[in-house]
């Protein structure tokens, strides 16, 4: 049985539809071209019909988003689903929901597919046993590299096939899509007690730096064809002149494709009389004038919430500076990590700097397919904000009110003041879904062509964008309506997408063997995960260039 | 669990230890009985990057309320009076933070041996501190475990250091994180209003048992007759009982209902969680004739929801 | 006045957060018994477990033996809830006024969260009194908890403001991780008092083994802890009045500016 939208107006930016009166045919979870006479109405008079949203960045699983969980019973206490309210399964909320409250919610904002970006190898088996547990959405996670020992090894004696068959073997021993590098040597350092604070700063174990690492890892993925290419958490993130080195790195790539994740995070100069600033404008500079790079925000929200991130060096930094709880995880050889609860309050006048520096990326980076919508969740405000923020970006009007609620004195500094821009539905469609299933290389999402997925989103068209994204009409999973007026009506599950890339570049079997026993504490032998542990698999192919 | 959610913690995962630690505390535990090959493994002779030389490169002390078997493995043991822990802690938190206490002794232990502790725990290149039942089962529990990370924590604005619990029982933590995924408590969840709700205590095993609260009991791959205090115990005696477990044990012996079923990591492959929260596979090496254990649960929930529905229907 | 006899005895606990005047105070009779509570994993109603009598009030008296009836007053905010017998665990929590009387004892979690409002317990309680939560980095925001018997561990935890008064023993940990305000404990105070402790007082009226992270700081007779006594006497505790107090400070391995006043019981007490 297929579905039929009817009366709707289709944003399809990748097909260049803005608004077009079209039906929608749907069948056996493809989008079609005629669903046949029996096919179930949907009628959407009034409603606006996207593609389901894509979240290019959001910690939902893995180890340190369940110490994140398990370290504050406190953010479960006030927010549940339950039972009685229909769910198939209870779960508790707060910002570091649980796995199933985590489906639902994004289910009933009209997302359709979500990744988690950054996930240790040696908890690569953990996070994919939470991804079972995600109903409603698909899923995929990055592979943590930037910290990687024998990354470094290899990198010391200039072994570029080897880090090629590496990165090769880790995409497998983890079935994971892609590679995230956060603070490139900094967890490394971080267990010296000690971090990074220049890209070419020398590492103290190993002989390379940053730089070196970065472009290796970007180069070999290139080799491989990854869909998705680097995706990177920059060094000296979050503090003041933390732009300078968004800046750097990004000089460093030469071209090369690249992803600054959160980079509302790195946007941070020393000026003004608080030496803290924002310095937003020139990296939107930056993107507007390097086609080679894409970015999301990480905007900042005010309200409570547990900042989690493999950056361990800038969560202890945090604990100091707040006094708050604080979870250190280092990973043997790989990676580390840190959890600090965190409230950001109008109050604050560096928090009101956060707050505007990523309203001022969104609004000034000219392209919107290079510029995706995202809150780092929960490390600048958890991701049920995004209706929220999509108010923000459309409605200069309620962006002024909002402006006159923080800081004065924040407010009389900030950039934002004299941005007027609005984002038009057409916009917010591509930094949503359709921009960042293009970046991920996802050819079947994004869109709403005969041939793609049968993830599709009906929102009732309304003044007040808030209202309208967080509770759609109707939201379809696979060709199955599974939400409607913002509430589940059917568990779904997804799949779990990864890569399997070519191998062959070099012969590395005795350098891990050798690695593992004597570095590691778990046999090379039960290290990579297996395809049992993702129930419904879903192979996305890598594009190797001739 | 409650002291890590208090407060939180440094910690890391076991090979950190095996590479880099050049000091290792014993607390409240005797890993050469309770966890035997933690030593030769990770935290005593085992080599590694920054310990090339094995057992020679670490300092290794151990504290007790009495000599355990596992002094013979340590360079210092240091003997402290039997609940005292918690004071000995605060002394040493108080010379971490650069307060001296005004006192010749706490717990039997002098000044300057903590002082002494305190600077090898400073000068290290990484100190890990290792922490067992015998400082969370005693006066003071969790508490006791509160004061080893606040001290991990102190000790963190000087030098490397991770506090680390000595977790047995298993795949216990492997537990501890399913329940904290699906329902965001690691323990003592109760259901009972159709959502996760957690409260150690009043949902805790031994504390309902011990009130006599619950009126029937479904025990999975658990051994409450050997493990629980007695008047726990005593009052499973006295409601239905359903087992799941491969092996017959004093609570298969007093159950109304057992299932027998495949032994995880045995006869079934798996997943286990080590103490460090890494996930293991375990593979199967034997055959079994029982199911699965997710098998029956997942037929007793199918006829339970078939039963509610039959039930709404008439 | 509404009237809850609660009808046999309890095994199996049960959830009566709906117990509150807020919610009933203007119900009538056969409303408040379809108000729903929550028994083991069943949904049911006042009326299945109590007899309702009595007129509209914002004042409401439970009979009977309610040690297995939780969350009693748990969020009101108005009225009072007089019991006649034993409550279980977490009554009052999360209170912001009205005053709720119990003349038996209860069970941990007396006023957790406490916001506002009168507690007053004729028998004894559990852990937890005016605590936290597990996770929750502040505790008691305001009001007053008076316990006429023994309180057990960790009373007061994350305290901010407001005042605890026991007039017979305490456990360990008596205001761990204390913000402010003030706990009074008349009789013998157990182990750690004020461990973790930033600001706040405790006084204390018989000596207590303190941790060594509290500094002595003089004797003391200050005003300021006879205004105290003078309020835990007109809520109907008798401390002896006018003494001397020896002050010590800490934790200092917190803020430090806590404070816990030991009253001087003879000379030697130094010594000791």
């Amino acid at each position: 049985m297929g579905i039929r939208i009817v009366n709707g107006e289709v944003i399809d930016p990748a097909h260049g539809e803005d608004r077009v009166k079209r039906d929608v045919h749907i069948k056996d979870g493809k989008i079609v071209a005629d669903a046949g006479q029996d096919a179930t109405v949907i009628d959407a008079t009034g409603c606006v019909v996207m593609a389901g949203g894509v979240d290019i960045h959001t910690h939902v699983a893995g180890p340190k988003v369940n110490f994140a969980r398990l370290m504050r019973p406190e953010d479960h206490r006030y927010e549940h689903v339950s039972r009685e309210d229909g769910y198939e399964r209870s779960g508790t909320g707060g910002v570091a929901a649980t796995t199933y409250t985590t489906g639902y919610r994004y289910c009933e904002m009209g997302y359709t597919t979500i990744v988690e970006p950054a996930v240790p190898p040696l908890g690569a088996r953990h996070a994919h046993e939470e991804l079972v547990d995600i109903p409603q959405v698909d899923k995929a996670i990055f592979t943590l590299l930037g910290n990687s020992e024998i990354i470094f090894q290899y990198l010391e004696k200039g072994e570029t096939s080897k880090i090629n068959e590496y990165i090769s073997w880790i995409m497998d021993a983890t079935k994971s899509y892609s590679v995230k590098i956060v603070n490139p040597g900094g967890a490394n350092m971080w267990k010296y007690r000690a971090d990074i604070h220049d890209i070419d700063q020398k590492l103290r174990d190993f002989d390379t730096t940053p730089r070196q690492i970065i472009l290796a890892i970007a180069d070999a993925m290139a080799t491989l064809g990854l869909p998705h290419p680097l995706h990177l958490h920059c060094n000296n993130l979050g503090v003041p002149d933390s732009y300078k080195t968004a800046i750097a790195t990004a000089e460093a790539m030469e071209g090369r494709p690249l992803h600054l994740t959160h980079l509302q995070f790195s946007s941070y100069g020393a000026s003004g009389k608080r030496k803290f600033s924002s310095e937003a404008p020139r990296l939107a500079r930056m993107v507007n004038d390097n086609k080679n790079i894409t970015i999301d925000v990480g905007q900042v929200l005010f309200g409570k919430t547990t900042t989690i991130t493999a950056d361990g060096p800038f969560e202890y930094h945090l604990h100091k500076l707040t006094g708050s709880k604080w979870y250190n995880g280092d990973v043997e050889c790989e990676d580390g990590c840190g959890v600090v609860p965190y409230d950001y309050k109008r109050k604050s006048f560096v928090n009101c700097i956060q707050w505007a520096a990523g309203l001022e990326l969104f609004l000034l980076i000219d392209d919107p397919w290079r510029v995706y919508l995202t809150t780092d969740h929960p490390n600048g405000a958890p991701f049920i904000t995004y209706p929220h923020l999509i108010r923000l970006l459309m409605d200069k009007d309620f962006r002024r009110e909002q402006v006159e609620k923080i800081s004065a004195e924040a407010a009389a500094e900030i950039p934002l003041k004299v941005l007027d821009r609005e984002y038009t539905l057409y916009e917010i469609a591509i930094i949503t879904r359709s921009g960042t299933a293009r970046r991920l290389g996802l050819v079947n999402k994004g869109h709403l062509g005969v041939g793609g997925d049968a993830d599709v989103a009906v929102y009732r068209a309304s003044r007040n964008w808030e209202e309208m994204f967080a509770k759609p009409a109707w939201v379809i999973k696979d060709g199955q309506v599974v939400a409607k007026e913002g509430k589940v009506t059917r568990q779904v599950f997804g799949t779990t997408m990864y890569v399997h890339p070519a191998r062959g570049f070099a012969d590395i079997e005795k350098d891990l063997a050798d690695f593992f026993e004597s570095y590691y504490t778990v046999n090379i032998n039960n290290y990579p995960v297996g395809l049992e542990y993702l129930p419904r698999p879903e192979l996305i192919p890598c594009q190797v260039k001739a | 669990m409650v002291a890590l959610q208090l407060g939180g913690a440094p910690a890391a995962t076991l090979g950190e230890v095996k590479n880099r630690a050049d000091l290792v505390i014993f607390w409240g535990s005797n890993p050469a009985e309770s966890h035997p090959r933690h030593f030769t493994r990770y935290s005593g002779s085992a080599k590694g990057r920054m310990n090339p030389r094995g057992r020679k490169d670490r300092y290794i002390v151990l504290v007790d309320i009495r000599p355990t078997p596992s002094v013979k493995y340590a360079d210092e043991f240091i003997q402290i009076k039997p609940g005292h822990d918690y004071e000995v802690l605060t002394a040493m938190r108080m010379l971490t933070n650069g307060n001296r206490p005004d006192m010749d002794s706490v717990g039997d232990v002098a000044i300057q041996t903590l002082e002494r502790l305190v600077q090898r725990c400073k000068d290290a290149r990484l100190g890990v501190l290792f922490f067992g039942q015998g400082i969370t089962e005693t006066r003071g529990k969790h508490q006791n475990s509160m004061a080893i990370y606040q001290f991990g924590k102190d000790m963190s604005r000087h030098s490397k250091f991770l506090t680390l619990p000595m977790r047995g029982h298993y795949n216990v933590v492997g537990s501890g994180n399913t329940m904290c995924w699906q329902t965001g408590y690691p323990f003592a969840v109760n259901f009972g209003r159709g959502y996760p709700q957690f409260n150690p205590g009043e949902f805790s095993v031994v504390d309902l048992l011990k009130r006599k609260e619950p009126d029937a009991a479904l025990i999975v791959a658990a051994e409450p007759m050997d493990h629980l205090p007695y008047e726990a115990a005593r009052h499973l005696e006295n409601i239905p009982t359903i087992v799941l477990d491969p092996r017959e044990t004093l609570t298969t012996k007093m159950a109304d209902v057992v299932i027998p079923v495949k032994h995880a990591g045995v006869s079934v492959e798996g997943t286990a969680y080590r103490m460090d929260h890494i996930p293991i596979k375990m593979r199967s090496v034997l055959n079994s004739p029982w199911p699965k254990d997710d098998e029956p649960l997942s037929t007793i929930i199918a006829r339970i929801k078939a039963i509610r529905k039959e039930e709404a229907e008439t | 006045m509404i009237t809850l006899t609660l009808k046999g005895k309890l095994s199996i606990p049960l959830e009566a957060d709906s117990v509150t005047p807020d919610n009933l105070h203007d119900k009538s009779n056969h409303q408040i018994k379809e108000q729903t509570v929550y028994w083991g994993n069943k949904k049911k109603t006042i009326g299945d477990f109590f007899e309702v009598e009595g007129e509209r009030s914002d004042r409401i008296t439970v009979v009977g033996d309610c040690a297995k009836v939780k969350l009693l007053g748990h969020k009101m905010s108005f009225g009072a809830v007089h019991v006649k017998g034993n409550t279980g665990y977490n009554t009052g929590s999360y209170m912001t006024g009205g005053a709720i009387t119990i003349d038996g004892n209860t069970a941990d979690y007396l006023g957790a969260m406490m916001e506002g409002g009168l507690i007053d317990l004729k028998g004894n309680a559990g852990h937890f009194v005016g605590g936290a939560y597990k996770g929750e980095t502040a505790g008691m925001t305001g009001g007053e908890i008076i316990v006429r018997g023994n309180v057990g561990h960790e009373t007061g935890s994350f305290m901010r403001r407001g005042l605890i008064a026991v007039g017979g023993n305490a456990g360990d940990f008596t205001g761990l991780f204390m913000l402010a305000g003030t706990i009074v404990v008349l009789g013998k105070a157990g182990e750690r008092v004020g461990a973790n402790m930033s600001r706040g007082s405790i006084i204390l009226m018989n000596q207590a083994r303190l941790l060594p992270s509290f500094l002595e700081n003089g004797v003391v007779a200050t005003p300021a802890v006879e205004i105290v006594l003078g309020r835990v006497r007109e809520l109907g505790l008798a401390p002896a009045g006018g003494g001397r107090y020896v002050r010590h400070t800490g934790d200092v391995n917190a803020v430090g500016r806590g404070e816990i006043l030991m009253r001087v019981v003879n000379r030697n007490h130094l010594q000791v």
